[in-house]
């Protein structure tokens, strides 16, 4: 997505009358209100919270006297760095689980199924639980899991155990399984569609000139449907780091991520400490969107 | 060898896709199950007995039966409803309006167009936690009263626009100009050529827009969570009712949000169907 909007904005070769009439000062005005409207709601709080987290917690709020101690305390905590750890190991744990289970199915999707209009629907219905409620959609998980869930139902029906998994309560790993399914919907569509921009002639070239199909799968359609698998992790990780429902829903509320966390020192009133931990987790969103960014080129394909 | 190879493939792939779809879709019907749960019956299986008394509960909130529990939540929930869905109208007008305008700008190209587009970009970025911290210690600071309608649009535009900015420039990524170009050299002004040229080509990407702006902003949460004021959008009553307690009343009501939206994507996808059949016939898409 990012791919698109970047070559478009660079895309000025081309010049038609309306772009050659039309003086920059008019785009400019075209882009300010939405533009405006995000740095008044995002910059300015932003900027708000990082002055607040150098203020002082008082009894009746925060107190302007600016020091440090927030982020002295936040450092100092270990709990603060094992939560931090925390957050990165479940979002990798999604990341790789989501991109494992959508990348097959995205690709028999594409190669298997012939007729478009099956295409079009199988597809659709992987992409209509995006635009269902993400809360529903977590509170669904629910009924799965516990002794007498709808999982530990089905293997004991299936004769798979004879106990029920106690682990599949309010747990990391019921957390996960439930993120799985949840943050899929995001990693499909983009890859389906950096799938479908592959040219069928590059394949065939391939196999001609005597790839065998796992070849042609690393060396042709892995590297050219880098940009989907990108937009979608990019997708799982911020939207992950800012998760703190599902872990508080499906995973028990003993494990807190880091916005968890901040969620609890907000429900404790700790708003000096609360903000110096938003500060934090925006600026490792920040970073680790960077990061990502850096790693792939995405107007390479 | 080939044979048997494309043999084990196809079922194989089917099955799979078989799993995927059900791993989306089960839960959903679970949910629509116990949504009959008997009147003393809990949030998960087993069933004990059924009823429709959640519904009953749902379109009457806070009336006590004889099957009324100590600690329940009583919030009313289609009022709530009601807000969202206002909510969500007024944000998918001024995101889509706000998105259409900047993507004809960043079409052009003007100066300064990347570090704009980050910025955009920054209302996805930013965790929904840290606006919404930021939002109420400021609110409150500044001694404003929060409202759904006020902080509460801010926050829920400010999550919709990137996305429907995205739709725009993938769209406008594969854009004929030819079409405007003739309308201006054949004398047409620029707002008549946007009007009845670009617009109608545009229509897809305007539905689009709005559907993800719509959807989006009827399940905000993260951003608007301490700056919703008293009354509460859908969303954020869900929240607090899901952490006092889990009773099938949430499933009603997450049973019939579902099909709502579903209906919405119905409506959408024929919207769309029609769209890109009359622009079909008028040849104007490639």
């Amino acid at each position: 997505m990012l791919e698109a909007a970047r070559s478009t904005s660079s895309n000025n070769g081309m010049r038609s009358p309306l772009s050659a009439r039309r003086p920059e000062l008019f785009s400019w005005l075209l882009a300010l209100p939405g533009t405006l409207w995000i740095v008044l709601f995002v910059g300015v709080p932003l900027a708000a919270i990082v002055m607040f987290s150098f203020w002082k917690a008082g009894f009746s709020g925060l107190r302007p006297e600016y020091n440090l101690l927030n982020y002295q305390r936040m450092l100092a905590s270990s709990s603060f760095w094992s939560i931090t750890l925390w957050t990165y190991q479940v979002l990798l744990m999604v990341l790789a689980g989501v991109m494992l289970l959508a990348y097959p199915a995205a690709y028999f999707i594409w190669r298997v199924i012939k007729d478009e209009r099956w295409r079009t629907g199988i597809i659709l219905l992987c992409i209509v639980p995006f635009w269902t409620s993400y809360l529903t959609r977590t509170i669904t998980w629910l009924p799965m899991f516990g002794r007498e869930g709808v999982v530990n139902s089905t293997l004991k029906g299936l004769g798979l155990i004879d106990e029920p998994i106690e682990f599949l309560l309010y747990t990391p790993y019921s957390m996960m399984l439930a993120l799985w399914f949840l943050y899929i919907v995001f990693m499909i569509g983009p890859l389906y569609y950096s799938m479908r921009r592959i040219d069928e002639d590059i394949m065939s070239a391939a196999a001609v000139l005597g790839a065998n199909p796992v070849r042609v799968f690393f060396l042709v359609v892995l590297p050219m449907t880098k940009p989907g698998l990108m937009a979608g992790a990019l997708f799982v990780m911020v939207l992950g780091m800012g998760e703190f429902f599902t872990e508080r829903v499906i995973g028990g509320a003993q494990n807190p991520m880091l916005a968890g966390l901040i969620l609890r020192q907000i429900d404790i009133f700790q708003w000096a400490r609360a903000s110096a931990l938003a500060v934090f987790l925006t600026f490792i969103t920040l970073a680790t969107v960077a990061i990502m960014l850096r790693f792939f080129d995405l107007r390479k394909v | 060898m080939k044979i048997s190879y494309a043999r084990l493939t196809r079922p194989i792939a089917f099955l799979y896709l078989g799993f995927i779809l059900m791993m989306l879709y089960f839960p959903f019907i679970i949910m629509a199950i116990l949504s009959f749960q008997g009147p003393r019956g809990g949030h998960t299986f087993p069933m004990r007995g059924t009823s429709t008394i959640w519904y009953w509960k749902l379109f009457n909130p806070g009336e006590l039966t004889e099957y009324s529990d100590v600690g329940e939540f009583l919030g009313n929930y289609l009022g709530a409803l009601q807000r969202s869905l206002v909510l969500a109208v007024i944000t998918l007008i001024l995101s889509t309006v706000f998105a259409l305008m900047a993507a004809q700008a960043f079409r052009r190209g003007f100066r300064g167009s990347n570090i704009v587009f980050y910025v955009w970009l920054l209302g996805i970025i930013v965790p929904g936690i840290t606006v919404s911290l930021g939002s109420a210690l400021i609110v409150q600071s500044l001694e404003i009263a929060p409202h759904w309608l006020t902080t509460g649009l801010a926050v829920h535009v400010i999550w919709t626009l990137p996305f429907s900015l995205v739709v725009f420039l993938m769209f406008f990524n594969r854009f004929d100009t030819t079409l405007e170009d003739a309308a201006l050299t054949l004398g047409a002004t620029r707002w008549q050529t946007f009007r009845h040229v670009t617009l109608p080509i545009m229509q897809p990407a305007v539905l689009t827009s709005m559907l993800f702006a719509f959807t989006l902003s009827l399940d905000e949460f993260q951003r608007s969570l301490l700056i919703t004021g008293n009354e509460q959008t859908l969303p954020i009553m869900v929240m607090a009712s899901v952490t006092t307690r889990v009773t099938p009343t949430l499933y009603a009501l997450g049973t019939l949000t579902t099909l709502l939206s579903f209906a919405v994507v119905a409506g959408y996808l024929a919207l769309m169907t029609a769209s890109l059949r009359r622009s079909r016939r008028m040849n104007l898409s490639r």
